[in-house]
Order: C-alpha cells, then structure tokens, then sequence
C-alpha cells in the first residue's frame, strides 16, 4: 500500500518538475485563459443585476474550454519516446499512474481558476448575495469532477485518431451533470435565492461515482492493445 | 530496450533512472548511479537526456532496461543511428553483461557487428526460421 | 438463418401497418388536441425501445469487459446504432408535436433534455467506436458504455431538479390515460421492437461477416511468400 502512494507521488513531483522545466505550457494556457475571459466578457455584457443570474454558466463554460487545452497536454508527454511503455513493463500498478495525472492536472486546473475568477469578478462587478464560502466546495468539486473524468479520457483518446478533438466529444456529453450542478450552484450561491446544497451533496455523489469507476477501469484502459 | 529510447528528454540520467527505479520499488541513488557507470556514462551528468548523442542514449537505455538487475534482456535495433565507433562500443557493453550471466535477446539488421561475440545467430525469413549458427551465415536473396 | 428472415420481415410490416392504422383511424381524438396528439404512438414507443437497445448495449459491454467474447461486442455496436436512430425519432417527434400543441419548436422540458444528453453520449460512443485504431475498440467501447449507464441517472436526477426550479410544459402528457390509447401504445411498440431486432439482427450478421473477412485478410497477408529482391 505504501507503494502504491510512493509512486504516486514519485510520478507526480516527475510531471511537476517536467511541467517547470519547460514552461511554456503553462504561460501559454494562462493566457489563453485570460483570452477566454475577455472574449466571453465582450459577448457578453450584461448588467450588474443580470450578472450574478448568469455568471455561474460563463465562469464554468469558459473554464471547461481553457481546462480541456490543459488536459490534452498532460498525456501527449507519455507518448515521446515512448515512455509510457516504460511505466507499463514494470511491475507499478496502473492506478498510481492515473492518480498522479489527475492529481497533476488537478493543481494545473485550480490555477487557471484561481486566474480567470478574480478577473471575472472584476469584469462582471460580481458581489455573491449567499454564502460565499460555499463556492470553495463547488471550486473543488466541480473542478476535480472535471480533471478525473478528462484524465480519463485523455488516456482513452490515445488509442484514436484525431486525439485532441476526441477528448472534448467524450468528455462534454458525460459532464453534463456536473456542469449543471456547479452552474446552478454558482448561480444561486450569488443571487442568494434558494440553496446550493443540493448541487453540492450532487457534484459529490458525481465525483465518487466518477472516481471509482475510472479507478476500476483504468488499467483496462492503459492495457488496451 | 527498443527504437524510442523510453527515457524523458527534459530529465538528467540520474532522474530518469531515479524515477524508474521507483517503479522497481528500488530507493536511493547507488544502484541508479552504478548503472549509468556500467554503460560507461558519467551519473553526475546533468544536462538533460534529449540534449545527448544518439551513441549515448542507446546506452542510456541499456541503463535503464538493467537497472532493476533482470536476467533476460530483449533488444531491438540497438545499433540504429548510431556511428560505427559507438557501435562496437555497445558491442563489447553487450558482451560484458552477457559474460556477467545475463541472457541476451537481440534483433538487427546489422548482424556482422556482432561477429565473435554473439553465443549464436538465428537467421529469419517470412516469419520462420531459416538457420541456427554458431557463426553468422549469408544466404543469398534472404532478407535478414 | 436465411428463410427465417423474409418471413420475420413481412411480419414485421404487417405489423407496422397494423399499428399505422390503430394509430391514425382507430384511437380516438384527444378532447384538447384534437388529431396531432397522435404522434404520441410514434414518440412514447420509440422512447421506450430505445431505452431496451441501450440496455441491451450496456449489457453486451458489460459481458465483453468480463468475458472478451468478440460477439458480445458486435451485440454492443448492433444495439448502439438501432437504440440511436429510436433517440433520433424521439428527438425529432417532440418537437414536431410540441410547435402545433404549445407554439414553441423546443423546450427544456425534463424527459426531452435528458433524452438529448442520452443521444449525445451515444453519439459520442459511435464516434470513439469510429475513430479508435486497431484492436481496442472494443474494450474502450465497453468502458465507455459502462460509464453512460453510471451517468444516466444522474444526468435525469440533475436534470429533473433543473427544471422543477423553473418549470416548463411537459411534453409527454399527463393525467389518467385512456384504455384504448395504452392498447395502442402497446401495439406500436410491438411493432417498433419487432423492426427493431430485425434492424439489429442485420447490423449484427454484418459486424461478425465483417470481423471474417479481416480476420481471413490478415491470415493471407501472414501466409504470403515474401519476394525476394
């Protein structure tokens, strides 16, 4: 069991330290975060009041957008070289590969969100009327409900032609749930009408579900020849 | 140990064999390092993998493939790209981890470079084999 | 085999036509709708053997995950397209029936919507069927459908508590139904699964003839003496 997190965390501090050595994908997917904001704010210029009814869809579609770019990145790396054939032959378990590139992905996720909601809010004069601490779990939730199922399938799509457009075709239709959880949660978190627990305790049940299942089929998966 | 050299370019010898030995559930930096000395290239090293020679990545991934001590070794075309000198230079490599008791596997297109060294030559044609030697033999219009 | 099937498919259109003629002449005329509602024996059906081929699929992956049984597969990819081509007739019939009862093409109705994300997924199953290389097909297909059967019910739970948030007309009817309109439901949708499994049964003899000739393909392309020079 020791292991099993051992390399976990030893494929992670590896994808960490490949990502910083060579940094121009992560300057290159802050800015085209940035880029998704400003366009989003030029299409879509409503008043303060009307905002916060429908700030919880830009932030999140917007998201979705610049997140699946970085999700497409993080596999491309295995296959130089033919590195990931390396990690296959040896006797390491599948999942801690899995884990580690969805935790991987997961920090790189939360920093373009930690990027693209301030300027959102500035740009749309956002002001939550709910409990805005409530959004720390939505961030989370909704974001790691996004990165399992995408490092998921971004590993399938390695399998396919015409990788980098299968990764969106697979994953949007099956985030639908979740997507409608974290919009409606965001939306009603910031015009303070209703509660967002059911969306939350909802974006939870998607993550547990979610994450056994890609879990239990990775290695399936990974091993598919 | 085959044509991609199954190594990460950014990475120095010594990370990359780190990180794989984790995999082996192999700690601590010896073992990585008396590996890399064993083909010959220096573990202090620290320019990345993807900046060496081709002579000098093939060996890097002979390190690799020996680096959790296996008895049997598969080679595919260890000698393709690389320059004549560096070639026998693998040549006699190869020959001292066969003498220390492991079992080598190779596949090549340039079987003459290992004249002399090889324990035996396994000639092949349309998924068949056609010959087994002690010395290497041509036959005319084969194609391997 | 090949006598069973012309004698399935006449019965099949008897079948069909039986139902067409229930449908339009024998059902009664709905009080408020008058004669449009009658699309309804063509939309509730199809929703209904829609749902038993994505079963069927679920099921034949399921199997393939377990057993790799290549015939497993070729129910799975035979069920996906027949069960989205009945989404396809369900998509396309609400709407139809929608704009004449309530004026508008589409609405965010519950069933419509989470029948619309079941289409995408299907969708999206074919077209990673389609575009995977070489032997994985089938097991990333298999994985996929897996994890479609774990995302419908949360996308009808997520949608449903969507739309009782902000309600919208129903498309489906409602109320206590008609005796003489369930024994025409029930009749369509006889019909429909009996076009059905023919359909299938087609698509699956072509998946397996298919998987014959590559395998015999490649069996050739081994054996064949190389030339020399």
């Amino acid at each position: 069991m020791s292991s099993f997190w051992a390399i976990t965390a030893a494929t992670l501090a590896k994808d960490l330290r490949l990502e910083w050595r060579s940094k121009d994908a992560i300057n290159s997917m802050l800015f085209f975060a940035l880029l998704v904001v400003v366009i989003f704010s030029f299409s879509f210029d409503p008043t303060a009041e009307e905002s916060r009814h429908i700030a919880g869809g830009l932030i999140w579609v917007a998201f979705l957008f610049a997140a699946v770019v970085a999700l497409n990145q993080t596999w491309a790396r295995e296959m130089r070289n033919a590195v990931l054939d390396a990690y296959r032959v040896s006797p390491a378990p599948a999942n801690p590969l899995f884990l580690a590139k969805a935790f991987g992905n997961f920090i790189f996720v939360s920093i373009i969100q930690a990027l693209m909601t301030p300027l959102f809010t500035v740009f749309y004069n956002l002001r939550p009327l709910g409990p805005a601490w409530q959004l720390i779990p939505v961030a989370i939730l909704g974001s790691w409900a996004l990165v399992v199922n995408g490092t998921f399938f971004a590993a399938m799509s390695l399998h396919t032609r015409s990788r980098e457009i299968m990764l969106p075709i697979l994953l949007f239709p099956f985030s639908i749930p979740a997507l409608v959880a974290m919009v409606q949660a965001t939306n009603t978190i910031l015009t303070g009408q209703d509660s967002a627990k059911f969306w939350i305790v909802l974006l939870l049940t998607y993550d547990v579900v979610f994450t056994v299942a890609c879990l239990l089929l990775f290695e399936t998966v990974l091993d598919a020849e | 140990m085959a044509h991609p050299s199954l190594l990460y370019d950014e990475l120095s010898a010594m990370e990359n064999l780190r990180y794989f030995g984790r995999l082996y559930g192999i700690e601590g930096n010896h073992r990585c390092a008396d590996a890399i000395r064993k083909v010959h290239l220096d573990p202090s090293l620290a320019r990345p993998v993807g900046q060496y020679s081709q002579g000098m990545r093939q060996r890097m991934s002979l390190a690799r493939a020996l680096l959790h001590d296996p008895g049997i070794l598969l080679l595919d075309e260890p000698f393709s790209n690389v320059d004549a000198c560096s070639a026998s230079e693998m040549v006699n490599l190869l020959g001292t981890i066969r003498d220390a008791g492991k079992t080598l596997f190779l596949v090549t297109h340039q079987a003459a470079l290992l004249d002399g060294i090889a324990d035996e030559f396994v000639l092949m044609g349309a998924g068949k084999i056609v010959s087994r030697t002690r010395e290497r033999q041509i036959i005319e219009g084969a194609p391997r | 085999m090949k006598k069973a099937f012309p004698i399935l498919a006449i019965l099949t259109a008897a079948l069909l036509g039986y139902a067409f003629y229930e449908a339009m002449f024998i059902a009664p005329t709905d009080q408020m709708q008058g004669d449009v509602y009658r699309i309804i024996y063509y939309h509730v059906p199809s929703g209904w053997t829609m749902f038993v081929f994505f079963f069927t699929n679920f099921g034949a992956s399921i199997v393939y995950l377990i057993r790799r049984n290549p015939k497993a597969d070729a129910v799975a990819v035979a069920a996906a397209e027949v069960g989205l081509v009945f989404c396809t007739v369900v998509l396309v019939t609400g709407p139809l029936w929608a704009r004449p009862v309530w004026g508008i093409w589409w609405t965010w109705d519950w069933r419509l919507t989470s029948t619309l994300v079941l289409w995408l997924i299907y969708a999206s199953y074919l077209i990673l069927r389609r575009f995977s290389t070489g032997g994985q097909t089938p097991v990333l297909a298999a994985a996929l459908a897996v994890f479609g059967a774990l995302d419908m019910p949360l996308v009808y739970f997520s949608i449903w508590f969507f739309r009782t948030q902000h309600p919208q007309p129903v498309v489906g009817g409602g109320g206590s139904i008609d005796p003489s309109m369930l024994r025409v439901w029930m009749i369509s949708w006889a019909a429909f699964l009996c076009f059905g499994w023919l359909v299938f049964w087609l698509r699956y003899r072509l998946e397996i003839f298919k998987r014959e000739v590559e395998e015999t393909h490649s069996l050739e392309a081994m054996l064949e003496e190389p030339r020399f020079r």
